[in-house]
């Protein structure tokens, strides 16, 4: 006798792609692998300004768990180690049962990073990171990439800011708006929505414009130095 | 085989960061997997560019891939999944489902024989109404269960909730199911059990 699940499978239409569909989605891929490809060999350094002197103050006690959580084999190869000790927690944002953790460190060609640790119930997603020469000097950077999750995309736009920078403003292209008042140095906005285009502002004590910025998370995934997740920085 | 046919999806992947020819084995073994997952929830002609897609957003996303996990599959069945929610979200359709008998009716149809067809439209009506009367959550969670052969845990992971919580929506679902098709009379026996289905004539080559 048949229940309701074999009911279920019976009607189940067993769809084989016909080899003219695989040539079809081997060929898009094939295109694909191309642009990504020489998209990847293209990346260029990540420049991102950083502020680094709440860096190193804030969150030194957990430092070795930043350095544990830190996926090494894109680090290795970037020739880009940490420079132990350096790795300090700066903020943290929940967000349903993901929290987005920010770190600042060091590197030993003397680039000065910042990154965003993805975790879902204590595992790890992954984490974006970007990285810039310790001179360089800026009011706020920003960052917008975000990691695939079984729940669906999820996105961050984070950066550091000055002590000028009183609120960072990120507008999403379809008009839905986000503020948030930097902590430690750091900016971090997570949408409700994974639109690809937001405009940044950073705001001064009375409001005023300081900075803004376009950015788009997906157009350009090759300007991201990353060891998770997908975006652009700008 | 295909190449790497020993290596863990895992570790191709981490390979493919710095070598994208590396993500074709990716495509080679689960293509056809996640090609049948859309189809039969879209069509196999809007299928087709679900299921391309789907891995054109993979390789772009290497990065998103938990590397915790050695099969890529939840991973992809994932990006599917969203692909298909955007589609219908465009496109503002009613979730479709592609029944084997639905597809053999056409068969059927073209080879003349109308009486077995007018059965199978039946039967693939009362099911598809049945679905359809379910809770989005409760019906992937089923579906993901007796078509694509998940086990719990794993469509647990892909709806992002606890495998306690997906057993319970199989179970509801069924439970509704059930009903359903005895309120439809077709299917239900006086000792209330299921009458056996006819086992299917495939004759379309699946």
């Amino acid at each position: 006798m048949a229940d309701e699940l074999d009911i279920i499978r019976h009607v189940a239409a067993d769809f084989t792609p016909s080899d003219e569909t695989v040539a079809f989605a081997r060929d898009r891929l094939a295109e694909a692998m191309a642009a990504e490809g020489a998209s990847r060999r293209r990346r260029p350094t990540f420049r991102l300004a950083l502020i680094l002197g709440p860096v190193l103050i804030a969150g030194s006690a957990i430092a070795t768990i930043a350095l544990g959580w830190f996926p090494n084999p894109v680090r290795q190869a970037e020739g880009t180690r940490s420079v132990v000790g350096t790795p300090a927690f700066l903020r943290g944002v929940s967000a349903d049962a993901f929290t987005w953790s920010a770190y600042g460190y060091q590197v030993e060609n003397g680039l000065s990073c910042l990154e965003v640790v993805l975790t879902e119930a204590a595992e790890l997603v992954g984490s974006i990171r970007g990285c810039d020469p310790a001179s360089a000097s800026s009011e706020f950077s920003y960052v917008v990439g975000g990691f695939e999750t079984t729940p669906g995309y999820k996105q961050v736009l984070f950066g550091a800011a000055s002590e000028a920078v009183v609120a960072v403003r990120a507008t999403s292209e379809d008009g839905q708006e986000y503020e948030d008042r930097p902590q430690s140095g750091v900016w971090m906005v997570i949408p409700n929505t994974s639109s690809t285009t937001w405009t940044i502002r950073a705001l001064d004590a009375s409001g005023a414009l300081i900075a803004s910025a376009k950015v788009t998370d997906g157009d350009n995934p090759s300007a991201l130095s990353r060891s998770g997740g997908g975006g652009t920085h700008g | 085989m295909t190449e790497g046919s020993d290596i863990k999806d895992a570790e191709l992947i981490e390979r493919a960061r710095f070598d994208v020819s590396r993500f074709t084995p990716i495509f080679e073994r689960h293509f056809s997997t996640i090609y049948r997952f859309t189809a039969r929830r879209i069509g196999p002609e809007l299928a087709k560019d679900v299921a391309s897609e789907t891995f054109v957003v993979a390789l772009t996303r290497l990065e998103s891939f938990n590397s915790r996990h050695d099969s890529a599959l939840p991973w992809l069945y994932g990006i599917a999944r969203n692909l298909i929610r955007n589609h219908q979200r465009s496109e503002r359709r009613k979730l479709q489902f592609m029944s084997r008998l639905r597809a053999q009716q056409s068969i059927e149809e073209d080879t003349g024989d109308s009486e077995d067809a007018v059965s199978n439209d039946a039967v693939t009506g009362a099911i598809e109404q049945a679905l359809n009367s379910l809770s989005p959550s409760k019906r992937e969670a089923l579906l993901l269960f007796a078509w694509d052969d998940l086990p719990q845990a794993e469509v647990a992971r892909i709806q992002g909730v606890p495998a306690a919580t997906v057993r319970s929506r199989i179970s509801r679902a069924r439970k509704e199911v059930r009903e359903h098709l005895a309120r439809s009379g077709q299917y239900w026996d006086e000792s209330s059990d299921f009458v056996k289905l006819e086992e299917p004539t495939d004759r379309h080559g699946g």
